[in-house]
């Protein structure tokens, strides 16, 4: 993959070579440029200004949600978090994003991009669209706009600075090559070029600052919060200081870490050159949300993730987890997906398709507020907050329940999620608690759980060792065959397997007699088949403490002249080795079977092998 | 090799599987009312005639031998032996495994003179994974009177296979196993075939009423058999078939109006019965009617 992209990289730079010397002249956007310059980069952070607190950008100093809904009339919700209550509802066809500016906020409507007043939601004024909006950002007093132009013989993208009152262009620049979707900061507008360069320009003029290349890794979106800003790609983020200037990952601040497979599709940031993703898609339900901890070193380094890890929102679930890739917490949404996310510093603020609406301790998973939209019908597409700094009062804490979140996520009925139920199931073999093994038990014997997740069950009640489990076993195992009520044992095999890994150690005597019981009702049960006799016979062997000896000889006498039995080397070997290993009564018996001629060849050749063996 | 077996099976009463069954005499088979001793209905029993002696230690070699159709039939033979040696050998042969057409045979004559020492090893056969194995163990337990045995013969009336629920039917109806009945109504409903009979066998006066309130519960067909099947039983009275009578007139099919058939063709008219003539009503109404 790397290699195609450097080609790509390498053939759109051409291609802008060769627009760029067409033009001529000296522009914004161009492949020559003074990249990487640390002083010039410190030049632009002075100039940047940064709020004293954290709070949300809005000048109301509200912590808000924009929220639209879709239907056959998309509305535009602006909601309170404060408040827990809308502030308005407005009628808004509203296409991308919703970016947030001082006093107003700005979006794709139809053709147009339109800024509303975030006091009333009402229409300040309205800007035709060249093009294809590609994305779109706003400060205090103005909007930024990137367009692209791409179904002309020569396409091109241009940057828009609008007044935030009047809807009037500032300055534009024109670009011959690809823009992504912009950030502003403080004075400082961010944008990202060709996914190799991040430019730096002044917001009140356009004029260029600086420019960051990377080096060693493409720049794909630009975010900002009120501590700072930052960029990156899929594979990690950037603080944009003036360690960024080395444009590579070992010299400047950096942060990453190896998220479970399973979790893959989560992004670091939305890809800017995404034109799809200037509105809010299934992108903005797989992300993983960060904050840092502190303005960390002045030298670059690595990033110092706020509570030691970052949290994964996946769908319906967020996942806490450490820098090391330990899982911390699990947080599963009920019924619905959530649609957006947001680290605001203090909390995880998520908005779900149903217009539900929670704050999570980004630390623990805790619950720390729930709220609703409170619009009748709502189908919530997607949502920007804006809520930096927000820490909900009064809320009750519903406390961490880790354990029934990843239950529930393992348990889910969801037949897209299957990735994310086993992650679910693997955490779970390091938690401790018999209710735990329970539910694992219970994902293993309901019929409608997927096979593959059923393995993975199964290879996760095994590696709990839970030998305080040993009755839920028991009881799962010790139901009968039976044609009159339809019972019958689920997952006798895999019950058993769990029961063998657990040894003889630590097993009290009253379970062990339990189990024993059980396993023997199933050893000779006439349903049980070849498999499953092999995985009763090692789990007998392994907790019987010498009461696997009577069950088994009867078992190696009755079938010893059967071929059905001598045909089934495993189960055959299993039983000769049990005993043998149990030595005293348990050894003789399988003399006898090796000698008497009663016995079929392959039960006797196999118990001669077994006591052959030193 | 008794000591061999006699270890096995006291494995399996150390382990609970056979309640009740350390009796170490052999007691002769009992069925019906407690007390009242009354000869096991065995299918696998010859003849009344005197069987001739066996020589038990030739015909162990036999049935210890690989030649199987030698093996059937020294099994055979040992078990219609009144020879009590004969029958230990049998056992002791059975109790320390078998090929699974010897081991049929076997059990089913095992059957032929049941012996207490027998439950033990007829139990572990009964879930053996062989289904014919299983059926002829079972079969050989509705010789027994021992309660172990019973609880294994209704414990086999949920079998998954049908031949073994069959084989359990045959024993409960043998051996009279009144707590037979719950699974047995159960089967019924279920439409089993084998039920029928074995619950007739063993219906007092209230099971019969009950039985007879079960139109629409169960098959037509099995409803009637079974309601049949108590009509011909010589210990019900008069009341009692006339309520059994009035329970198969309401049901339908060839099968009620054959029982009923069956019933007046089996009651001598005289002296004259309310049940024969109103069952002599029915068929002939129902014959009318064109059924």
């Amino acid at each position: 993959m790397r290699p195609l992209r450097r080609h790509t990289s390498i053939a759109l730079v051409t291609a802008v070579a060769a627009v760029a010397a067409a033009c001529g002249g000296a522009q914004t956007f161009g492949l020559t440029s003074d990249d990487n310059n640390r002083a010039a980069l410190s030049q632009a952070l002075a100039k940047r200004v940064l709020p004293a607190q954290a709070g949300p950008r809005n000048a109301t100093g509200k912590p808000m949600a924009f929220v639209v809904l879709g239907g056959k009339q998309r509305r535009l919700v602006a909601y309170d978090l404060a408040a827990g209550a809308a502030a308005w509802v407005v009628d808004a066809d509203v296409q991308s994003k919703v970016a947030v500016g001082g006093d107003f906020v700005v979006a794709r409507e139809g053709g147009a991009v339109v800024a509303r007043a975030i006091a009333d939601g009402k229409v300040r004024w309205q800007a035709p669209i060249a093009g294809e909006l590609v994305g779109a950002a706003a400060d205090a007093e103005r909007a930024y706009v990137v367009t692209a132009q791409t179904t002309a013989a020569r396409p091109t993208w241009r940057l828009a600075a609008l007044d935030g009152a009047s809807g009037a262009e500032v300055w534009g620049a024109d670009s011959p090559g690809q823009l992504g979707a912009p950030a502003a900061q403080g004075g400082l507008v961010m944008s990202p070029f060709l996914k190799q360069w991040l430019t730096f320009l002044d917001a009140d003029t356009g004029a260029p600052i600086t420019r960051v290349r990377g080096i060693d890794e493409e720049i794909t979106f630009v975010r900002t919060t009120s501590d700072g800003a930052w960029f990156g790609s899929a594979l990690g983020v950037f603080r944009v200081d003036e360690a960024a200037a080395s444009g590579q990952r070992a010299d400047a601040t950096y942060g990453t870490m190896t998220l479970p497979k399973q979790l893959a599709k989560a992004t670091w940031g939305p890809d800017g050159f995404d034109g799809v993703q200037a509105g809010y898609t299934a992108a903005d339900r797989t992300r993983i949300l960060w904050r840092t901890a502190g303005a960390g070193p002045a030298d670059g380094g690595p990033l110092a993730f706020q509570d030691g890890g970052v949290a994964v929102h996946y769908f319906r679930f967020v996942f806490g987890y450490s820098i090391k890739g330990e899982l911390q917490w699990a947080y599963s949404h009920p019924r619905v997906e959530l649609v957006a996310s947001e680290h605001v510093g203090t909390t995880l603020v998520a908005v779900s398709q149903r217009g539900e609406l929670v704050a999570l301790d980004p630390a623990s998973g805790a619950v720390r507020w729930r709220g609703e939209l409170g619009v009748e019908g709502a189908q919530v597409l997607g949502a920007t907050i804006d809520a930096d700094g927000w820490a909900p009062q009064g809320a009750a804490d519903e406390g961490a329940t880790t354990v029934a979140a990843l239950i529930s996520i393992a348990r889910d009925r969801d037949a897209r999620f299957a990735d994310v139920k086993e992650l679910a199931l693997s955490a779970l073999a390091s938690l401790p608690g018999a209710e735990v093994t329970a539910e694992i038990i219970a994902i293993i014997q309901d019929p409608r759980t997927p096979p593959k997740l059923r393995d993975t069950a199964v290879e996760v009640l095994v590696a709990r060792k839970d030998a305080t489990a040993l009755d839920a076993y028991a009881e799962a195992l010790a139901v009968p065959h039976d044609y009159l009520t339809g019972s019958q044992p689920v997952a006798v095999a895999e019950l058993a397997r769990a029961i063998a890994g657990l040894g003889g150690a630590g097993i009290d005597a009253a379970a062990r007699k339990r189990a024993v019981d059980a396993l023997v009702l199933q050893l000779e049960s006439p349903e049980t088949d070849g498999p499953e006799l092999v995985e009763i016979v090692k789990a007998l062997a392994a907790i019987g403490d010498g009461a696997e000896v009577a069950p088994l000889r009867r078992m190696l006498m009755a079938y010893r002249a059967d071929p059905l039995f001598a045909g089934d080397p495993k189960l055959v070997g299993a039983v000769i080795a049990a005993l043998v290993a149990r030595g005293g009564s348990g050894r003789e018996w399988v003399a006898f079977v090796a000698e008497d001629p009663r016995s079929l060849d392959a039960v006797a050749a196999a118990a001669r092998a077994a006591l052959a063996k030193k | 090799m008794s000591t061999r077996r006699n270890w096995w099976w006291s494995s399996l009463l150390a382990a609970g599987l056979v309640a009740g069954g350390g009796a170490a005499v052999a007691q002769p088979a009992k069925a019906g009312k407690a007390g009242k001793a009354k000869p096991a209905a065995n299918p696998a029993k010859p003849a009344n005639k005197k069987a001739p002696p066996v020589d038990v230690a030739a015909e162990r070699a036999r049935l210890e031998g690989r030649d199987a159709d030698a093996a059937i039939d020294a099994a055979t033979r040992l078990g219609a032996s009144p020879q009590p040696e004969a029958h230990e050998a049998l056992l002791d042969v059975v109790a320390t495994g078998l090929d699974r057409q010897v081991a049929v045979a076997a059990l089913t004559a095992l059957g032929v003179h049941p012996a207490a020492d027998d439950v033990a090893v007829l139990a572990y056969y009964a879930r053996y994974r062989d289904t014919q194995v299983r059926a002829a163990a079972v079969a050989a337990l509705g010789g027994h009177a021992q309660a172990g045995a019973h609880k294994v013969i209704v414990a086999a009336l949920r079998d998954q296979d049908g031949a073994v629920r069959a084989a359990a039917a045959g024993a409960v109806q043998r051996a009279g196993i009144k707590s037979a009945a719950e699974p047995l109504l159960a089967l019924l409903a279920k439409g089993d075939p084998a039920s029928a009979r074995a619950l007739a066998a063993i219906a007092d006066l209230e099971m019969a009423r009950f039985i007879g309130e079960q139109l629409g519960q169960v098959p037509d067909d099995l409803l009637a058999e079974c309601l049949g099947a108590i009509l011909a039983r010589a210990d019900f009275n008069e009341a009692a078939r006339l309520q059994v009578v009035r329970a198969l007139g309401k049901v339908n099919g060839p099968a009620a109006t054959q029982a009923l058939a069956d019933y007046v063709s089996a009651t001598p008219e005289s002296p004259p019965r309310q049940s024969r003539k109103e069952a002599e009503a029915m068929v002939e109404a129902r014959l009318e009617g064109g059924e």
